[in-house]
């Protein structure tokens, strides 16, 4: 396998070994020759030559020394549960994937049985639990959060809990019960006025002023914000306007994701091509952000940032996309449980019903050791790709819904992937090589991780 | 090797403990750290 990607940016090139997750600064003739070994090695006609043969050697004896290591979220047993609190909305947003959380049936509200129920049969006794409040819009059910809360309290558990919100239903109850209860906050925002609130809009004159209320009020009781901005076709080419605007903003964290699971047809659909513009623009947000963060200032992290340095640091492989149906789980009000929230409404991957007397049973385990058994090692369009220990693969639901099965990935993810691996990797290896950069960057990290959206599970 | 730089990486305590503390790692799930 040619397992080395070479980047050539600004008369610089690097070479990125997957194995290791090293990186290695070349000169202009080792990269070109890297560049064509790399491009036309599987070529029958090709002919390698004894020097790159040399250097290969070399980048795998340099890795066998610093071997990355696996992110096994499957080692562990379920401790995140997404909680359907509520599967009803106040909001009627343009390009929600699960009709105002209702996924296409009625409203409704989990109850306090189901939700113990859930903590019951799921989550473990002796380790640190999450439970995510989610909907729908959350706080609708604000009440049930405060009864969950205390039940884990009576029952002994660890439980961190978190949500994620419109923002628009905040009152000084629900700010005490963040402050008091809450690790961290995420805010749905899509940008200033003119571009939130032609997507995201209910029965308030404006969303986007109320969250902004909402921010000010969470940000004036000192607690971790983050803002969750969905790109749609309507925002892409503004998103550095927008990251600008969310950092004046003085939150804590951003993060942006790509509308999906909307109609072709839809105003706010992004096209294939339409993506790469999305990825770019993604790409020089995060390169402006990781120089901020090369600079000391911790202000605010654009996610994936802390992330992506973290594992480059710390060497580690990401085999999965993410923890679901392993580590993660969703429930609904109804009490059905899902690998995660996104695939909630598909019959072929109910896990069973928390109420059920044989619960969890065989679908239970059936599900769960699929989502165990899939990894970019088992997926063909991820096992010989330069990112995958970077990416970890697909989203399953998207993987699933797009190409038919839970990890060939879309377009679309590789699109994101590689433009924003092949943007930062050059820009991280010249701050590694600056040891002021360098020393400004574990600051930052350190800031992050005890001031930033960490702040409140490593608080001493 | 000549004409190949390796770039180290800082070693920073306690970093790696925050993949075990955060959860999914969605932006949809509000967990994207």
């Amino acid at each position: 396998m040619r397992d080395i990607h070479v980047i050539h940016k600004n008369d610089k090139y690097i070479v990125f070994h997957p194995q290791s997750l090293g990186l290695f600064s070349v000169a202009e003739d080792i990269g070109e020759k890297l560049k064509l070994y790399e491009s036309r090695s599987g070529d029958s006609d090709f002919v390698v030559e004894d020097d790159i043969l040399q250097l290969i050697d070399y980048f795998n004896n340099v890795g066998k020394t610093n071997l990355s290591k696996e992110l096994k979220w499957l080692e562990h047993e379920p401790r995140t549960l997404c909680l359907f609190v509520s599967q009803d909305c106040n909001l009627r947003c343009s390009y929600c994937f699960a009709d105002h959380g209702t996924f296409g049936r009625e409203s409704r509200m989990m109850d306090i049985r189901t939700a113990k129920r859930s903590i019951d049969v799921i989550l473990g006794k002796t380790f640190d639990n999450f439970i995510v409040f989610f909907g729908g819009e959350p706080f609708m059910n604000f009440n049930l959060m405060t009864e969950i809360v205390e039940y884990g309290r009576q029952a002994g558990l660890k439980i961190n809990y978190t949500t994620v919100t419109n923002g628009t239903l905040m009152n000084d109850d629900i700010n005490k019960f963040i402050k008091e209860t809450l690790y961290s906050l995420c805010v749905s925002l899509d940008g200033p006025k003119e571009i939130n609130d032609i997507q995201r809009y209910g029965s308030i004159e404006s969303v986007h002023d109320t969250v902004i209320e909402t921010i000010e009020s969470i940000k004036s009781i000192d607690f971790p914000i983050s803002i969750k901005c969905t790109a749609t076709k309507k925002s892409i080419h503004a998103l550095t306007a927008i990251a600008r605007y969310f950092g004046d903003l003085g939150v804590t964290s951003m993060a942006f994701a790509h509308v999906s699971r909307i109609p072709q047809e839809s105003e706010f659909y992004i096209s294939d091509s339409d993506f790469e513009i999305y990825a770019k623009e993604l790409s020089s947000i995060l390169l402006e952000n990781l120089n901020q963060l090369a600079a000391g200032d911790a202000g605010t992290e654009v996610a994936p940032n802390f992330g992506i340095l973290r594992q480059l640091i710390t060497r580690t492989r990401a085999i999965h996309h993410c923890s679901a149906g392993r580590e993660y789980l969703a429930v609904t009000a109804d009490g059905d449980v899902y690998p995660c929230h996104e695939f909630v409404g598909m019959d072929e991957f109910n896990m069973g019903n928390v109420h059920d007397e044989g619960f969890p049973g065989e679908d239970y385990d059936r599900i769960r050791a699929i989502f165990s058994n899939h990894s970019v090692y088992t997926s063909k369009g991820c096992m010989s790709c330069w990112a995958r220990f970077l990416c970890g693969g697909d989203c399953a639901v998207r993987s699933y819904l797009y190409n038919g099965d839970l990890s060939s990935p879309t377009n679309k993810k590789c699109i994101w992937a590689k433009t924003i691996w092949e943007t930062l990797l050059p820009e991280i290896a010249e701050i590694f090589q600056d040891k002021n950069k360098t020393n400004n960057l574990i600051k930052s990290l350190d800031a992050i991780k005890h001031n930033g959206m960490y702040k409140n599970l490593f608080a001493e | 090797m000549e004409g190949v730089v390796e770039i180290k990486v800082p070693e920073i305590e306690g970093l790696y403990e925050t993949f075990a503390e955060m959860t999914v790692h969605c932006v949809e799930a509000g967990t994207h750290s």
